[in-house]
């Protein structure tokens, strides 16, 4: 299990992280999101042990993370600006991976290296920018850790090869059962492939919430009556957002769909429909019920 | 539990990183071992030489300065972009072991090519044997010099590497932590010594501090790598300062990557450090005119010292633009100029303070417990004298006259550097000039030694040379050589003379000199009787407190049993009996006779007529029957273009006969 407590990052005057606690249980997909310098990259860099906050504490598996070979080896990261050895091949960085990594899996690599159609012995620094990235997830993959980050490790790669890597990452982890964090600015890319979702903003934790639950215990009702009506009616409901045009009203509702469905049922509507809101939907509502602007986070509402 | 645990795999990684590079400098360097004594050789090389370091691997100076730190730049160059920093610090590796990884791959590169170029050459001239006699001493001290300063180097950029974030930051401060330390200590003891040239040398910082003690100080003046007591405190140096370079490198932030310096403090420390080492020379500036009381400052002199602060001005604030690139933060970076300021102040306050101390010691007769006279203005050279009197250079002298002379003479000096006459010699009295001479001398004042270049007239000296020499402990100490084997005392002839040959004649003079009265022996080591023979010179190579020694044996005509033992092992006896037998007079050409004569003079004669010929040959004896009543003769004949030498002795009385027969 990865904790974090009050966990502060500065630089030079600049704070990256402010006071960041969480805590990601094993075995999940996290996903990470956030606009640019919300601070997601330091995050993981901390929980990495490249980076040693200036306040608070990072653990995995109740070790800390910095300067400790033992939890490191634990973890491996897939940065969004890779880097390889000078000249080295796929193979080289892989021996290398092999013998500081101990649960390194050469079978695994190969495997995984066929899959993707890569040259293994060619050098790294001729491979396109996707074809880097399919590297470093490979060679992580490889080292079968307990826990693995990607800081933004889908851009680059086409639609397949994203789709193929974002199956790959999702077989890995149930079957070893291990950790995933994956940060992204994009919603939609996070969507179908995390069990859990955070939003950082201005280095600090806004919201974080499994997305089952996220998606199932908010939705969109389309509701319309004969007679004349306003959101009074509807004070047994909790009601996010309520916005009526004439007749026809839309509401964001938070709450079990059945029981709430027919509670309005017994309104007698002219019309009830309830629609699924989509990940970005849900997460607009809950920033603005938090006083905030999701589509431009830079300011508050 | 370990300290130390590299890490196998990134150690491999760095050896490979560092292969081509390295491999590269081996073969060059080996190419020049090889080539180098075979050029030698080929360029008509007729007699042997001692081949030292300088001769066997000159080309391995290049690795403490130029391939050591170049290794540790590119092992150590990660932390210069983000991504790689990153890469790195990622890894599941303890940073001191990373660290030590990356060290190991460098030393061990640095080990192989030192290691290899210096046996290389060294089997080149043992090779060429005929031609060089290798000082292998002298070449393991300075091969174990090139190691400890190569790791030292190494250290010290890793150290700044791990302060930096770019290429031009890291070569800067570098470069500063490298060449810094000799410059200033070099610019601080070339003041001292210009305002007090009663200090000896040129590198001395109160006598306690030589440059030359280790490679960080060191100039390029001195003997770099050849003493093993230096190389011993630069390896102890280097190895101290790992400590400081893995704590640095284990708190070293990653996100600094890119970065010039780590934090804003460094910058600002480093800042300061540019403008106090370019404002420093200004200060030594204006010191070494208020020091020197024999003439004062002019226009020129204020020019120069404005110029030198205005670019030191310029240093400090380019330095904080360049880093910055904000040019209202050059308004922000005022205030640190105090910083500089200060510095200034303190290298003045402490220049002027060293100064004035050794102006003040001017013990009377009653303080000094001894003095010792040095050889360090002696003739540096193959002179046995040279090596005696550094022999003789341990010997207290406690007579109350020589200390009466050192002291008033010291306090003259020092009088005439007050009032700025020091130099005017020639209008002084008291030096009685040219006739004056000068001597570094010892002082010890309540068990401090100290040393001090003094001045004395003529019979001055004399009274301190003749003290020396009247010394019991001198007179016992003068007339012993080294037993071969002792000290890496070792014997070798620059001609054909076998080395077994060369120690026998080494042995006999050993002997010979151990039962011969002082005053003969002084005399023959300073040249005052006896004359010196032998076409093919024998050398003594032995150590003394750490330095080299190569010594040319006296083959003296007043050492009776040394030169009828190097002419019975050297003198090619056919060559003789031509002319004694009178077996192929007929067919000699030409005649010379260099005969040694009771004068130390050498007369010569030569004789072109066969009849001549015939009739000196009457009055040369075997050398076998040398005693004093007759002279030594060398006699140098061609015969059919082959030229030889032979010894004879002739009679005094017989002397006058060859003269007689003499054309010349």
């Amino acid at each position: 299990m990865i904790r974090t407590e009050k966990v502060t990052m500065k630089f030079e005057g600049f704070t990256a992280l402010n006071d960041l606690s969480c805590n990601i249980p094993e075995g999940c997909i996290y996903g990470m999101v956030g606009s640019n310098g919300a601070g997601k990259s330091t995050f993981l860099r901390i929980l990495s042990g490249v980076y040693k906050p200036c306040e608070g504490k990072v653990e995995i598996d109740e070790e800390a993370v910095w300067d400790n070979p033992a939890a490191k080896a634990k973890i491996a990261f897939v940065p969004d600006d890779v880097f390889y050895l000078h000249g080295a091949s796929m193979d080289r960085m892989a021996s290398l991976y092999e013998a500081v990594y101990p649960d390194f899996d050469r079978k695994t690599y190969t495997d995984l290296a066929r899959n993707f159609c890569l040259d293994t012995e060619k050098n790294i620094n001729s491979f396109s920018k996707g074809m880097r990235r399919q590297a470093s997830t490979i060679l992580a993959l490889a080292a079968r850790p307990k826990y693995i980050f990607f800081d933004e490790t889908f851009d680059g790669l086409d639609p397949v090869m994203r789709n193929h890597v974002k199956s790959v990452i999702c077989n890995d982890v149930i079957e070893r059962k291990a950790t995933a964090i994956i940060t992204s600015h994009s919603l939609r890319e996070l969507e179908d492939t995390c069990d859990q979702l955070a939003l950082l903003h201005k280095g600090g934790l806004v919201l974080e919430s499994d997305v089952e639950n996220l998606k199932t215990k908010q939705f969109k009702i389309q509701i319309a009556f004969a007679d004349d009506y306003d959101i009074s009616r509807f004070k047994d409901i909790s009601i996010i957002k309520f916005n009526k045009v004439g007749s026809v009203s839309n509401m964001i509702v938070k709450g079990e769909k059945d029981e709430i469905m027919h509670k309005l049922a017994m309104f007698q509507p002219l019309l009830i429909e309830a629609l699924p809101l989509s990940l970005e939907e849900i997460f607009t509502y809950e920033m603005e019920a938090l006083g905030y602007s999701f589509e431009n986070p830079f300011t508050e509402a | 539990m370990k300290i130390i645990n590299i890490s196998r795999s990134l150690y491999r990684d760095a050896i490979k990183q560092t292969k081509l590079v390295s491999i590269f400098a081996i073969i060059f360097c080996v190419y020049i071992s090889i080539q180098v004594p075979i050029s030698t050789v080929l360029n008509s090389h007729p007699t042997k030489s001692i081949a030292g370091f300088m001769d066997v691997a000159p080309q391995l100076m290049a690795v403490p300065y130029l391939f050591a730190p170049f290794l540790v730049y590119l092992l150590f160059n990660f932390m210069n972009k983000r991504n790689s920093s990153d890469f790195y610090h990622s890894l599941p590796i303890k940073r001191r072991n990373m660290y030590f990884s990356l060290m190991a791959a460098a030393c061990t590169w640095i080990v192989l090519i030192t290691v290899i170029t210096a046996a290389t050459g060294m089997v080149m001239h043992l090779i060429f044997n005929e031609y060089f006699k290798l000082n292998v001493a002298e070449v393991l001290i300075s091969t174990l010099g090139i190691l400890a300063s190569s790791l030292y180097s190494a250290v010290v950029v890793s150290i700044a590497m791990v302060l930096t974030g770019t290429v031009f930051t890291n070569v800067v401060l570098s470069g500063i932590f490298l060449i810094l330390p000799v410059i200033i200590l070099v610019a601080f003891t070339t003041t001292i010594h210009n305002a007090l040239p009663i200090l000896t040398g040129e590198y001395v910082i109160y006598n306690i501090l030589p440059c030359g003690f280790n490679f960080p100080v060191t100039d390029y003046g001195t003997d770099l790598f050849s003493s093993f007591g230096n190389n011993i405190y630069t390896l102890i140096l280097a190895i101290v300062l790992i400590l400081p370079a893995i704590k640095l490198f284990e708190n070293r932030k990653s996100e600094s990557a890119s970065y010039h310096l780590q934090s804003e403090k460094l910058r600002i420390a480093f800042r300061m450090l540019c403008g106090a080492v370019a404002s420093i020379f200004g200060t030594i500036f204006v010191l070494n005119l208020f020091l020197d009381k024999s003439t004062s400052a002019d226009v020129n002199d204020v020019f120069m010292i404005c110029t030198i602060y205005t670019i030191a001005l310029l240093v400090y604030f380019g330095v904080e633009l360049f880093m910055t690139k904000k040019p209202k933060m050059m308004i922000k970076a005022i205030p640190g100029l105090t910083v500089v300021l200060l510095i200034n102040v303190v290298v003045f306050a402490s220049l002027y303070g060293i100064y004035t101390l050794n102006m003040c010691f001017t013990p009377t007769p009653e303080e000094i417990d001894y003095i010792r006279l040095t050889n360090d203005d002696g003739y540096m050279g193959d002179d046995i004298s040279y090596y005696l009197n550094s022999k003789a250079e341990k010997i207290k002298l406690k007579d109350k006259k020589l200390k009466e002379i050192v002291s008033s003479s010291l306090s003259y000096d020092i009088d005439t550097l007050k009032n700025g006459l020091y130099y005017e010699v020639e209008y002084n009295e008291k030096y009685d000039y040219p006739f004056m001479s000068s001597k570094t001398v010892v002082i010890s004042v309540n068990g401090v030694e100290r040393k001090r270049n003094i001045r004395f007239n003529a019979s001055d000296y004399e009274a301190l040379i003749d003290g020396l020499s009247n010394n019991n402990e001198y007179k016992k100490m003068y007339k012993e050589l080294p037993e071969i084997g002792e000290s890496f005392t070792s014997v070798y002839s620059t001609g054909d003379i076998s080395e077994k040959k060369c120690e026998e004649i080494y042995n006999t003079l050993r002997e010979e000199i151990a039962e011969l009265d002082f005053d003969t022996w002084y005399s023959i080591v300073n040249y005052t009787k006896g004359a010196y023979i032998g076409k093919e010179e024998i050398y003594v190579s032995t150590m003394l407190d750490s330095e080299h020694y190569s010594i040319m044996l006296p083959i003296n005509t007043e050492l009776k049993d040394t030169i009828y033992k190097y002419i019975e092992l050297t003198a090619d006896k056919k060559s003789s009996d031509v002319i004694l037998n009178g077996n192929g007079i007929a067919d000699i050409d030409y005649l010379e006779l260099t005969i040694y004569n009771e004068d130390q003079t050498e007369l010569y004669y030569y004789f072109e007529n066969t009849d001549d010929i015939k009739s000196v040959a009457e009055f040369l004896d075997p050398i076998d029957n040398l005693n004093d009543d007759c002279y030594i003769v060398v006699a140098s004949y061609t015969s059919s273009d082959k030229w030889s030498e032979c010894y004879f002795t002739v009679s005094k009385e017989n002397l006058e006969y060859i003269g007689e027969v003499s054309p010349n």
